[in-house]
């Protein structure tokens, strides 16, 4: 089998080459086996330091929206949560397609510590579509996940939290929460959290303030932020990954996810048209309000 | 000024501490939902203890630091009233009863040596200043490096820190390899602390503290020299190297929060109808709004800036404003930067240091 | 045990005079004396909305201290809606200031853009208060607008009438109540070529300007021993421990505002 990592930089050094473009955006290894990094190869020799393997977390797309990459011509390697978190992007006009050579990689699912990352187990869009991209690396690694779960399955973690009574549910959040020192990693990590100037960023806005240790806020901000990519999640995992407290945030935006179901049936963020379901409105939009819905 | 005194178990330890708990505020660390905290010692119960025990007996810092306890994520300085046209305005009073923190590191208190050169110089930041004189700092000490610390290179003692209380070594990290806890009083303030615990049925009274295990006075790397790590950056300022860190940099909070020697703060009014606070709370120079002027301008606009900032500040800034280098070697930017930035890969960057 | 730096004393503001459409001299009195040196700043507080730095442009030794502040954020917004008598907290001084010893003898050129004439102005009101230790004095000074010129009493009438000192103003766009100079201020001072000899060249205003003002005084023959200009930047507790207001390992809260040329152009962060 082809080695993943010679098939990475021959592609790379000859998009730099001819001058396809400007930069390569994707991943080196670090110093210890697991870390790997995004990474920036401008030129034939920095691409020899390019590779994928299962510690490759990061979501080199949101690093598109920086301004250091305006107006440059990058290709990317992208996993299928990253593409699709791409394609909102795309779809947006926060990026132009035309500025991007998309290089799709299968997805064999990253690491945490040993095993798997519990967020790859329900993933089922890891593939990125050949299609839809400008090269496809034809080497897979081999998938850390057997057995993918079934879209029911893949809420199971929501279904242990909604066994117990509201108050013990509270009272777990609250737990997990208190944890938090606001640090924004979650939110500066997340692929589809892409507005140019976050609600959380204004100066002096009168409904959140400096304080890094309110409890009140740290609802706050985690729940605004969950209902703000509810329809736009992608499923990467990203944030509880990077969060250094160890907060399973990702459930918060799965239990929207599920709830948004009821509502508008599935939607796949990245494959179904855009725009995404709440944003915006639609005459024949179900109107529960108030009564709840089975 | 040694004296120590012996528990027989980390659960008599604990015993102790609970006697003396009505005159203290006490904290100490263990694991809620599989996470390191601090929590006080009220809310810890005889089956968190065994997390503890892991926790003071590993050869690596806790998760989060101790800086919190002496400078507080969030601070209320002033309060203030309105009455009738004008506000009546006074010093919130400062929490008086002493506080104990159990379980930092030699490293997370030879950090407040650190914070103490900022806060401690003229003009005084009393705030900081009464809680400083209010605590005791009960540090655990380590063998060996663990597999993030840089504490050999950054001069920190991992057996005997300079800056503590009170030592605490566990039985098993000595040649006796028992269940034993000793504490060592290293200064007037631990000593009297001591002093109370001893009175206790459950101490051991007083000992010599055994040896510790392993060839620990033997560093295995030289120290760093600020003034060269600062001549080094001062050739550095306008190196490509600090663009490819800022390319992966995600510019949120967590270097900053978790360092024990960053102390950068924001100051804040708050108020609702005819009542209000001052208050100070931590904030990042890698926020993006961070040098925000009203008006627009940002003198440090771009990641790169703010990442080059940060480096410059612990390697060769506060060299020039203070004389060490501004870092303890926790290791807690490497453990929790999710785009693996730390001082270590600096470091290595610039020609510097082996196995960071 | 003392007072904490952070913690501000009870003012009162007895004054309000309006300068331009988005500049108000605010006179204010502190509960206690302040005892600043020209150049030097303060923070004002109003409780409850917040505080900020504000450089004091009145010269040492008079009963109110003067503040003149534009309308550019949330503080100085509501700042210019409150009445005479308001309660403003106060603290201060902060930042080193004009070496005013080290300029004694000399003739004394000042710069101002906009703004930027505020902080000049305690040093200028100085040196007219020991007339006999300065010898000629120039103002050159320029706004976008000639409605956005402040102090007007200052550079209309008092300045051009004391003996030894010009007064030179520019507006950076035609108008039909000017006919004065029309140009940018750097530019002003080129033409007008003032001599680098027995000369300290002051300088304050937009970042912008102050780069290139310092590039023309190099051009004219100032040696970087004659250049002091005054910096601005956001600051937060006014004494050097917040972090925020660094170049570099000086604070400007601290160190600065006011710098000679000679450590500018040592500082490796460019300041603008």
């Amino acid at each position: 089998m082809r080695d993943i990592n010679k098939e990475i930089i021959e592609i790379a050094q000859e998009l730099l080459e001819s001058n396809k473009v400007d930069m390569v955006l994707g991943y080196t290894k670090g110093e210890r086996p697991d870390q790997t990094f995004p990474f920036i190869a401008k030129t034939k020799e920095e691409a020899e330091r390019l590779t994928f393997d299962y510690y490759s977390y990061n979501s080199l797309s949101k690093y598109l929206l920086d301004d250091m990459y305006q107006g440059k011509k990058i290709a990317i390697f992208l996993k299928g949560c990253d593409f699709r978190g791409l394609k909102l992007m795309i779809g947006e006009d926060r990026v132009k397609r035309e500025d991007l050579h998309l290089i799709g990689l299968d997805c064999p699912g990253v690491k945490r510590g040993e095993s798997v990352s519990p967020y790859c187990l329900s993933c089922r869009l890891n593939n990125v579509p050949k299609e839809e991209v400008d090269t496809k690396i034809s080497t897979s690694l081999e998938p850390l996940v057997e057995r993918k779960y079934s879209h029911e399955e893949s809420f199971s973690e929501i279904n242990d939290i909604e066994k117990m009574s509201n108050e013990e549910r509270f009272e777990y959040w609250k737990r997990q929460l208190s944890r938090c020192k606001r640090c924004y990693s979650c939110r500066n990590g997340c692929p589809v959290c892409t507005c140019r100037v976050c609600l959380f960023d204004r100066e002096n806005p009168g409904y959140i303030d400096g304080a890094t240790d309110q409890l009140a806020q740290h609802q706050f901000y985690h729940v605004i932020r969950a209902f703000h990519v509810a329809d736009r999640c992608v499923g990467c995992g990203e944030c509880s990954r990077v969060c250094p407290e160890n907060i399973p945030l990702h459930l918060l935006s799965q239990k929207l996810i599920r709830e948004l179901e009821k509502f508008y049936g599935t939607y796949t963020t990245g494959v179904d048209e855009l725009p995404t379901p709440l944003s915006t409105a639609k005459a024949n939009d179900p109107d529960h309000f108030g009564k709840e819905v089975k | 000024m040694t004296q120590t005194i012996k528990f027989d178990s980390l659960s008599s330890l604990f015993n102790a501490l609970k006697e003396v708990e009505k005159d203290y505020q006490i904290f100490c660390p263990t694991k809620q939902d599989g996470t390191e905290v601090f929590l006080p010692l009220v809310e810890i119960k005889e089956d968190n203890l065994k997390a503890t025990y892991e926790i003071l007996s590993k050869n690596e810092p806790p998760l989060f630091s101790i800086k919190s306890f002496l400078f507080p994520n969030s601070e209320i300085y002033l309060k203030f009233k309105r009455e009738k046209d004008s506000y009546e305005f006074s010093v919130h009073s400062q929490e008086e009863t002493p506080t104990v923190v159990l379980g930092g590191k030699p490293c997370d208190v030879e950090s407040f040596g650190m914070i103490d050169m900022v806060f401690l110089q003229e003009p005084v930041d009393t705030f900081y200043q009464q809680k400083r004189e209010n605590t005791i700092l009960i540090t655990s000490v380590c063998n060996q490096k663990g597999p993030n610390c840089l504490c050999d290179e950054f001069g920190v003692d991992k057996c005997k820190p300079k800056v503590s209380d009170i030592l605490l070594v566990l039985g098993e990290q000595t040649t006796q390899k028992d269940e034993a806890v000793y504490l060592e009083a290293v200064s007037e303030r631990g000593e009297n602390f001591l002093e109370k615990l001893d009175k206790s049925t459950e101490s051991e009274g007083e000992s010599n503290t055994p040896n510790l295990e392993g060839e620990i006075h033997q560093k295995d790397v030289e120290k760093l020299s600020p003034e060269k790590i600062k001549d080094i950056m001062e050739n550095l300022y306008d190196s490509p190297i600090w663009a490819e860190f800022a390319m992966r940099c995600l510019g949120c909070g967590i270097c900053t929060y978790y360092c024990p020697t960053c102390h950068c703060y924001d100051i804040n009014d708050f108020h609702r109808k005819d009542k209000g606070v001052r208050y100070r709370s931590w904030d990042s120079c890698m926020f993006s709004n961070f040098s925000n002027m009203a008006g627009g301008h940002n003198p440090r606009p771009s990641k790169e800036d703010r990442i080059k900032n940060r480096f410059f500040h612990k390697l060769n800034y506060f060299v020039k404003q203070q004389g060490p280098l501004a870092c303890v070697g926790c290791g807690r930017c490497a453990k929790n930067c999710p785009a693996g930035i730390s001082i270590g890969t600096v470091l290595k960057k610039i020609g510097v240091g082996k196995h960071v | 045990m003392c007072k904490n730096p952070l913690v501000p004393v009870n003012g009162k503001v007895i004054e309000i005079i309006s300068e331009s459409k988005d500049v108000k001299t605010f006179r204010v009195k502190p509960e206690t004396e302040i005892n600043q040196l020209p150049g030097q700043c303060a923070m004002i507080s109003l409780f409850g909305i917040g505080e900020a730095i504000f450089s004091i442009s009145s010269p040492p030794n008079r009963e109110l201290l003067d503040f003149s502040i534009k309308r550019t954020g949330k503080l100085t917004d509501i700042l210019h809606q409150i009445e005479e008598g308001q309660q403003v907290g106060i603290r201060g001084p902060y930042g080193n200031y004009f070496p005013a010893e080290d300029m004694k003898g000399k003739n004394l050129l000042f710069i101002g853009g906009g703004i930027g004439l505020a902080p000049l102005r305690s040093l200028i009101e100085y040196a007219l208060d020991n007339k006999d230790d300065y010898e000629n004095i120039q103002l050159i000074y320029g706004a976008r607008t000639p409605e956005d010129l402040i102090f007007r009493k200052d550079i209309f009438e008092k300045w051009p009438r004391m003996d030894n000192f010009t007064v030179n103003l520019a507006v950076d766009v035609e108008s039909p109540s000017w006919d004065g100079y029309v140009g940018f201020v750097p530019q002003y001072l080129e033409e007008l070529a003032p001599t680098p000899e027995n000369t300290v060249a002051i300088t304050c205003g937009p970042p912008i300007m102050i780069k290139f003002v310092l590039n023309t005084l190099e051009k004219l023959g100032f040696r970087d021993e004659q250049v002091v200009t005054t910096l601005e930047y956001k600051m937060k507790c006014g004494i050097g421990k917040c972090g925020r207001c660094n170049i570099d390992e000086k604070y400007v809260c601290k160190d600065g505002p006011v710098f000679y040329l000679k450590e500018l152009k040592q500082m490796k962060n460019d300041f603008c």
